[in-house]
């Protein structure tokens, strides 16, 4: 089966290839080359401008870059054939930040096409492999920044880049033993990022350990940055009321609430991974932290919810790829398939970006829109007041509501007279299994694979910190489990305090 | 005990939130620390194949290949080649759509769809109100024109670095200062 897969994507390529090997023109496509296929194989180029002004406090360190951000160094191709070696005019904001504090962009990370999938297996250039895996075995690395999870993992990297809609960087932190950090929704400038679903989509941050992650993104401040070119960037504003309305420093654990949402308790859970979710709890508890019970309702509505949303805003971003202003372009000119351009995009696009485009534009479409579409923003914002309602903080973006009891469902188990418990932060796994073979990988349909996105697309949706850490109890175990934490809006500082805390718990 | 539903409502709604919590903080920590976590994931509370379409009973959204050839080409993209084609792309869009559909179980009356996250709060609505006090630049610079003295804006060339690249420079085909788009099918186009 692996012989087919890679044969599969040879096959893709050289098809490819024969129709628009004319129409490149710039540059030959590669196969990235390594046991992994981590990297893209690209060409390194001329930047056009200056390099960003280094930071007084800049510590030089090596950055991976996911290939849907663009960089002056590498071209941008986002493991897709409709971009071919693009090279962008223009550096995102993310990338230039990190340079100004001592980054040196190490290469460009192979990923699932456009962002779109679970295992980074939907790539131009083929699939990732888990360097976890036992020898020979080819295994998931998660996705759909699976690339820079395995730089990472394989300390090619020091950081990486990746970009999180529903789970995209903590899956492969998860998988590949790392940590995975998925800020606040509008916290870190999305300017040059290649654009999936603009509601959902994140800039995250992998690293070996939670300190160098929490030391880029608050020591230097990077937090504060707004970015005038990013319409989603918070204001300079916002983000100081938002940082007064949370606590600076985490509190001893002796002070502190911890939920364990039941609704991630599901029945496709490996008894592995919920014996770890188990012991982690049990630990924190043992020092001193309280564990609840909490009831998210909305959890179960919360997949299909993002298989609607996100598809729809992918079909519109979508509709760009016409390689009229870049990109790859049909050899038979753009009008030769049935509407002008499908010919290109129809052998540029892969097949779940061209499933998911279809999908899209179903659930945008008259008939369907309000069924579908509008449904789906609803049950987002029930989604939204489900963590609301959990988290003792409340959400800084909004005037301080408050709950009806009347309005909760009937089993919510109430701590008092006055409501049910509330907690500051939440403790789930990340993925419900072990990293699965690719060759199993090939035989699911599209939806089985969208199942494995079931614990890290609500705080997505609700557009949460949330950051994956890796936990080993049993150390014969093949893979470490990813342990999920998930805070209110903005209480990043304070997640990957505790993150860190769990990590150095379990280790001893 | 029983209590009348209006009591019971009126009696829920004076106990909202802020609160403190300390109080009865020491009620679920007797138990033993191993316990607490095992009990609350002792029992799964549902499964995820629940959501799959072989798992539904409810009839699936129909798609005919009309609609699909429809939605192709709202997508801009390539028509299926074959008739088995054709139906495995209709089998798999209705499979997703049964999936899908689970959202619509839902009564969502009344609630506002969520659209953007973004700061909502009454000080940011403020913040991003246009005010007279931020166009005060642009109308002191205005001029007052004709018999009615109208006021009238003075126009000026605003210089800016996003308009300071070669927006060509990526193209694969250009004719001059423009893009090329070969709208003409293969047969009467030619090649240029």
């Amino acid at each position: 089966m692996t012989a087919a897969v890679v044969r599969r994507g040879a096959l893709t390529r050289t098809k490819w290839h024969l129709n628009y090997g004319k129409s490149i023109g710039q540059l030959p496509l590669r196969r990235s080359q390594s046991t992994f296929n981590h990297f893209v194989a690209s060409t390194k180029l001329q930047p056009s401008s200056t390099p960003p002004v280094q930071k007084p406090d800049a510590k030089p360190f090596r950055l991976a870059v996911k290939d849907n951000i663009a960089t002056e160094e590498f071209p941008t191709q986002c493991a897709s054939g409709v971009l071919g070696q693009h090279a962008s005019p223009f550096e995102a904001t993310i990338v230039r930040q990190l340079r100004a504090r001592g980054a040196s962009v190490v290469g460009k990370t192979n990923m699932d096409e456009f962002g779109m999938g679970s295992h980074s297996v939907n790539s131009i250039h083929g699939p990732v492999r888990n360097p976890l895996a036992p020898a020979g075995e080819d295994v998931s690395a998660g996705g759909s920044s699976g690339g820079s999870a395995v730089a990472v993992a394989l300390d090619d990297a020091d950081i990486a880049l990746g970009t999180d809609t529903g789970g995209s960087v903590r899956l492969p932190a998860a998988y590949t033993g790392i940590v995975g950090y998925k800020p606040s929704y509008g916290m870190l400038s999305r300017f040059g990022v290649v654009p999936y679903a603009n509601s959902l989509d994140t800039v995250g941050l992998f690293a070996r350990d939670v300190e160098s992650i929490r030391q880029l993104v608050f020591d230097t401040r990077l937090y504060e940055e707004h970015d005038p070119n990013d319409p989603t960037s918070l204001s300079v504003e916002t983000r100081q009321r938002c940082s007064k309305a949370v606590p600076a420093a985490l509190s001893d654990l002796s002070h502190l609430t911890i939920g364990v949402p039941v609704e991630y308790n599901i029945d496709e859970l490996d008894p592995a991974i919920r014996d770890t979710w188990t012991a982690t709890a049990s630990a924190l508890e043992s020092q001193g932290a309280r564990i609840v019970p909490v009831s998210l309702p909305s959890t179960k509505e919360a997949l299909c919810a993002y298989y609607i949303l996100a598809p729809a805003e992918a079909s519109s971003n979508l509709a760009k790829y016409d390689g009229v202003r870049y990109g790859i372009r049909g050899a038979e000119g753009d009008a030769a398939g049935e509407t002008l351009y499908s010919e290109a995009r129809g052998a540029g696009f892969g097949a779940e970006v061209k499933r998911r485009i279809l999908l899209g534009t179903y659930s945008l479409s008259s008939e369907a829109m309000d069924n579908y579409f509008i449904q789906a923003q609803k049950i987002r914002r029930l989604i939204q007041q489900d963590f609301d309602r959990v988290f003792k903080l409340d959400n800084p973006l909004y005037e301080p509501r408050q709950f009806d009891l009347s309005e909760m469902s009937a089993d919510t188990a109430l701590e008092d007279k006055q409501g049910p418990v509330q907690v500051d932060f939440l403790l789930s796994p990340t993925a419900p299994t072990y990293p699965p073979k690719l060759s199993d990988i090939m035989k699911r349909s599209s939806i089985d694979a969208y199942m494995n996105d079931v614990l890290t697309v609500p705080a997505s949706l609700a557009g949460l910190p949330a950051v994956s850490v890796p936990v080993k109890i049993d150390q014969s175990h093949q893979f470490p489990t990813g342990i999920q934490l998930i805070a209110q809006y903005w209480d990043d500082r304070r997640l990957l305090a505790l993150a860190d805390k769990v990590v150095k718990l379990m280790a001893a | 005990m029983s209590l009348c539903a209006r009591c019971r409502l009126s009696c829920l709604r004076q106990n909202l939130r802020p609160r403190q919590t300390t109080a009865t903080a020491s009620l679920s920590t007797k138990s033993s620390p191993s316990s607490t976590a095992h009990d609350i994931l002792s029992k799964p509370t549902w499964s995820v194949s629940s959501l799959l379409p072989s798992e539904s009973h409810s009839a699936p959204e129909v798609i005919t290949p009309s609609q699909l050839h429809h939605l192709l080409r709202l997508s801009a993209l390539p028509l299926p080649k074959s008739p088995a084609e054709e139906q495995s792309m209709i089998a798999t869009l209705q499979s997703q759509l049964q999936f899908a559909r689970a959202v619509q179980r839902v009564d969502t009356k009344g609630v506002e769809p969520l659209r953007a996250i973004r700061d909502e709060t009454e000080a940011a609505v403020k913040e991003m109100t246009i005010g007279l006090k931020d166009l005060e630049e642009v109308l002191a610079k205005e001029t007052l024109v004709g018999h009615y003295q109208r006021p009238r804006r003075a126009k000026e060339r605003i210089e800016s670095n996003a308009e300071n690249w070669d927006a060509l420079a990526t193209a694969s085909r250009k004719a001059g200062k423009y893009f090329v788009v070969e709208s003409g099918k293969k047969a009467e186009a030619g090649e240029p």
